[in-house]
């Protein structure tokens, strides 16, 4: 196996850096989209609220493989033409988007009403508010859930191969077919994921014990 | 001839179908410390709390600090009414029975929070006010603390200093000792004493009638929604306050 590891290492290499890169792309870009979305959710105007629930429902009521496809076979029928990198990039976006959004609004739910009271009672206007006093709650309130989103979306990546991303599982499937040694292949890339989300993990944990710890 | 600083005329407000203010006026002169005291559900909460619109009353008219609110008739402030009810809320202060401090924000960062986001006040000349009022509270020594780390005395003294640090007009107390046990409330009322004795205007929803007794001017007596009595603490605490107060006074 350690041969087989050797000869793949130089694409693997590649392949770890664009998984890594298409899931904390998604996840930084889908935080930003989702945070809005949750916003909007939660707005007083019914149609912002109407049209956040929509997207949710679409892009979380879906699967993730179709929307990948929806995007990269189906857009150019419209003139649009997006190569793979960023056809999946924006697939896994708008996807965690969606179940990002869920997670900041519980978050921002669970913040207590006496905060916004607070607030509001020393005159501080609804955009100051939620940014001084009710985001920086809700996040790490949320920490815990955009984790697992975040792990999730790491292995959401590997849907990436089937347009042609050279990922890692692309790659296992590549050299697997090239040498007939698919189950080591695979075993070597599992294992990679699960390091990969192994230090998230221990990232997030540390994280959530760094900002929570005053608040407990 | 002193000057009204707050005046409330003809206020509703219900919840569904239960009318919690009938009508409710009331007029509090610069530096009176006004308590106001009535069994559980009389209103005295609600009240409090629609004088700086945390509860939106339903009708009535609010003139406090030289800012006029009116309740409009369709359920929704205009943008002017808007601003006024914004500047009303610069002047007055609240102080919560749950504290309400920001856990994220340290004691001193708690204060300093509407003088840096809402007074737009440099960082610097901030951290001293916020420092001199923690000390004027007795809470010097506990500027870099997270309120998880205070005891319920102490989270109350916070939250009167942040209250003070937007230089307010009036303080509106709801319950401010309810939730705290009785060692740790005489330290509050302390406090609440040495404002009260520098002139500031405070209104103030309580079930100490110790410290009405001896701190307010005046006591508002609420039930069902109604002010029932409305006179001066030499009054109320007499005699001649009539049979409902006395049995309402029995009770404690």
């Amino acid at each position: 196996m350690w041969d087989l590891f050797l000869r793949a290492l130089p694409l693997l290499q590649k392949a770890i850096v664009m998984t890594l890169g298409l899931g904390l792309g998604a996840f930084v870009l889908g935080t930003c989209l989702g945070l809005m979305i949750a916003l909007m959710r939660i707005s007083p105007v019914r149609l912002f609220r109407v049209l956040a629930f929509s997207y949710v429902s679409l892009f979380r009521g879906t699967p993730l493989l179709v929307q990948i496809f929806l995007i990269y076979f189906g857009l150019p029928h419209y003139g649009i033409v997006m190569t793979p990198i960023p056809s999946a990039l924006l697939a896994l976006t708008l996807f965690s988007a969606a179940y990002l959004s869920e997670t900041f609004r519980a978050g921002i739910i669970a913040v207590d009403s006496g905060q916004w009271e607070a607030a509001s009672s020393m005159s501080m206007g609804y955009w100051t508010c939620l940014r001084r006093i009710i985001i920086p709650q809700a996040f790490r309130i949320a920490l815990p859930t955009m984790g697992s989103r975040l792990i999730a979306l790491i292995k959401d990546t590997s849907l990436a191969s089937t347009i042609t991303v050279m990922e890692m599982t692309r790659v296992a499937e590549q050299i697997g077919a090239a040498t007939f040694r698919y189950m080591e292949m695979f075993l070597m890339v599992g294992a990679l994921y699960w390091l990969i989300n192994q230090v998230l993990t221990i990232l997030q944990t540390w994280l959530e014990g760094r900002w929570t710890r005053h608040m407990r | 001839m002193t000057k009204n600083i707050l005046r409330v005329t003809g206020l509703c407000k219900s919840f569904g179908d239960l009318a919690v203010l009938k009508n409710v006026d009331l007029e509090v002169q610069a530096g009176q410390v006004v308590v106001i005291l009535g069994p559980s559900g009389s209103g005295k909460t609600t009240l409090l709390r629609s004088l700086n619109l945390l509860e939106k009353p339903d009708a009535g008219v609010l003139e406090i600090c030289g800012h006029r609110v009116e309740m409009p008739r369709t359920g929704r402030f205009d943008r002017a009414t808007r601003r006024q009810i914004g500047l009303l809320r610069q002047r007055t202060a609240m102080v919560f029975q749950s504290f309400n401090l920001f856990p994220h924000m340290t004691a001193l960062e708690n204060v300093m929070e509407g003088l840096l986001s809402v007074k737009k006040v440099p960082r610097a000349q901030a951290v001293e006010r916020a420092q001199h009022l923690l000390a004027q509270v007795g809470l010097a020594e506990k500027a870099g603390s997270y309120p998880a780390k205070l005891s319920g005395g102490q989270k109350q003294r916070v939250a009167i200093a942040r209250g003070l640090s937007m230089d307010p007009e009036v303080i509106f107390f709801d319950e401010p000792t309810s939730a705290l046990d009785p060692e740790l409330r005489d330290e509050v009322l302390a406090v609440m004493r040495v404002l009260a004795n520098s002139g500031m205007t405070m209104l103030v929803v309580t079930h100490e009638l110790r410290f009405a007794r001896e701190v307010a001017d005046r006591v508002v007596f609420m039930e069902n929604g109604f002010v029932v009595k409305d006179c001066s603490t030499h009054v109320f605490f007499g005699d001649d306050s009539g049979d409902r107060i006395q049995q309402f006074l029995r009770r404690y």
